[in-house]
């Protein structure tokens, strides 16, 4: 062993740990081919390293069986310290109706078409079904694990609630353009005018509940044999329109379904469940009166057509807000549904004024109407704002091309927007 | 989801219901777990601060960012340990003995556990962290809040001194 040698052997422990470059493994390599008791060193840290992992590998295993117990001690603790959290809350009602509004916004905005060219005729047996007056479905949004809106669909009347939001409901009058939310804790009303892209989409997606039935009914799709889906034989079927596919499994005995899957375009992903039909529902439910210990809040809240503006103002508050001046490793219906729990956490901590908090909610929404909107309309979008840092105007957060436009809109890390030549995007 | 994949996990579990639970502990409970056992030497003492600090994760959690939260929890086990080894010091005398071991009939694991016991505390950890987190350097430097080539260094000064002690060329 020479002088030499000691280099070699701290470069031994680099690439044993993986953080030695190319270069310098090859000058290690042609080392040890002529030192045989560097090989040998070697030799002994890969071994050890192979132990080392082995033991973590182990310690591991041990913990697995332990790790659900802990997980379980640290969940029931932690509820604890968040109800004391959440009393507080309770006790500021003006912040409970800041929250209530700042969440009303999402209405989920589905596509219009599917499966086109399909002539669908309306079999005698799914006649009842499909004139339905009323149907109750669970809406996953996202993976299992995404918020599910629970629907009640009384002809054109809607009453949503969402997992996440446990104290808001919606009550949307899909012919009226208006929705009216309620704030259980606050014991809040306000009317929204929906006008426009949401009543639109939302009125879609009750005619794509319908013809997703029929397209089981019908068969016009692929099958996908048969599968026990809560205990019951179903068969499947998948569908695939030029922005979306769609998987629907139902009952095979009755055809009545039990569970319908969606991918539009790259963002959205639902699944809808725990479908009942004409079952007698309370008309109080999906009544647009403010009801009785309710009061109605002196607010005007607009969620007509989303602008190009609302989305960057709704980017702002996701990276500034939320994203404590990062912008979020990804954008989408399902990514704002559960950041938005997030953001009244946030606006309650920064103490921001009720007024100006309400104002921020709806930017947001709005920001996500856009974005829903871009979807529906097949406009090419894309998102590369992941770990951006909010102000670094150097940096493409955000991209869409308009419709027949050469250029691409492209807004960048400060919020400033470009027209871009497509060419020139790709760093 | 569109260019990125849904990485709501940084943030805290307040966020939405049970899923968010488990995003938190994949997120940061075998690092928290890896720098308790490094520094307290002892699976039952290290999964009792781990589970001490995540609880104290997840009350702070809406307040911090993502990156400047991984070094923070961190930060926390570590002060957790330092009680407990304060308070052990208290309770039982420093061990003024090595348990004598007989080389000759010890295999190399049971060799392996012995020289991790006795790598200096500052190299353990980050040793340890090393193999707990995927053998991320990056993640390590950003967790301990020290450089790359910090963390690097640190990692080649444990791979060599834990060889010396497994192989008996340790100095006194």
């Amino acid at each position: 062993m020479n002088a030499q040698c000691e280099r070699y052997r701290e470069l031994a422990a680099d690439v044993v740990n993986g953080v030695a470059e190319p270069a310098q493994v090859d000058r290690l390599e042609e080392h040890v081919a002529d030192c045989a008791e560097c090989r040998a060193y070697l030799e002994a840290l890969r071994r050890e390293d192979l132990l080392l992992a082995e033991l973590v590998e182990r310690l591991d295993t041990g913990m697995a069986g332990r790790r659900e117990r802990l997980v379980g001690a640290i969940k029931g603790q932690h509820k604890q310290t968040r109800r004391s959290m959440k009393w507080s809350i309770n006790m500021t009602s003006p912040l409970a109706r800041m929250a209530a509004a700042a969440a009303i916004v999402f209405v989920v905005v589905l596509g219009a078409v599917f499966f086109p060219g399909s002539n669908v005729t309306f079999a005698t047996v799914v006649e009842p079904i499909l004139n339905a007056k009323t149907v109750i479905v669970d809406l996953v949004v996202g993976g299992e694990d995404g918020p599910v809106m629970h629907e009640i669909i009384v002809g054109g009347r809607i009453r949503r609630n969402m997992s996440n939001l446990p104290t808001l409901t919606q009550v949307l009058d899909l012919e009226g353009g208006r929705m009216l939310a309620l704030d259980d804790t606050s014991k809040t009303a306000i009317y929204v005018d929906i006008a426009g892209d949401v009543q639109e989409g939302t009125k879609n997606y009750v005619e794509f509940l319908r013809q997703a039935i029929r397209q089981v009914q019908d068969a016009h799709v692929e099958g996908l044999g048969e599968r026990e889906i809560d205990g019951v034989a179903a068969v499947g079927f998948v569908g695939r329109g030029e922005n979306e596919e769609v998987t629907i499994w139902a009952d095979a005995k009755t055809g009545h379904p039990l569970r319908i899957e969606l991918t539009m375009g790259r963002d959205f992903r639902a699944a809808m469940k725990n479908f009942q039909f004409d079952v007698p529902v309370d008309a109080a439910l999906v009544s647009m009166d403010v009801p009785e210990g309710y009061t109605l809040a002196d607010m005007q809240v607009d969620l007509g057509d989303a602008t190009e503006a609302d989305f960057v103002e709704g980017l702002r508050i996701w990276a500034e807000i939320i994203g404590d001046e990062v912008f979020p490793d990804a954008i989408g219906t399902e990514e704002a549904m559960q950041q938005m729990p997030v953001l009244i956490q946030k606006l309650i901590a920064r103490s921001i004024p009720e007024a100006e908090a309400t104002t921020l909610g709806i930017s947001f929404g709005r920001a996500m109407l856009f974005h829903q909107m871009l979807e529906r309309r097949k406009i090419t979008w894309g998102y590369a704002g992941a770990g951006v840092r909010f102000g670094d105007g150097g940096k493409a957060v955000f991209w869409y091309e308009p419709e027949g436009a050469a250029t691409r809109r492209v807004i960048y890390g400060d919020l400033s927007v470009r027209d871009v030549a497509a060419a020139d995007l790709q760093r | 989801m569109g260019n990125g994949s849904n990485q709501g996990d940084e943030a805290g579990p307040w966020i939405a219901g049970e899923a968010a639970y488990e995003a938190f502990f994949r997120n940061h409970y075998r690092q928290v777990f890896a720098v308790c056992l490094g520094m307290l030497n002892n699976v039952h003492d290290a999964e009792d601060a781990a589970q001490e600090t995540m609880l104290r994760g997840l009350v702070k959690g809406p307040e911090s960012d993502a990156e400047g939260f991984r070094c923070w929890i961190v930060r926390v086990a570590r002060n957790l340990c330092v009680d407990v080894l304060r308070k052990r010091k208290r309770l039982r005398p420093p061990a003024t003995e090595r348990v004598v071991q007989a080389r000759s009939d010890v295999n190399a694991r049971y060799d392996l556990e012995q020289a991790l016991r006795r790598l200096p505390m500052e190299l353990r950890v980050p040793l340890l962290m090393y193999y707990f987190d995927g053998r991320n350097a990056t993640s390590i430097a950003e967790r301990l809040n020290v450089s790359t080539a910090t963390a690097c260094q640190r990692l080649r000064m444990a791979r060599r001194q834990l060889h010396d002690l497994m192989t008996g060329e340790t100095k006194p």
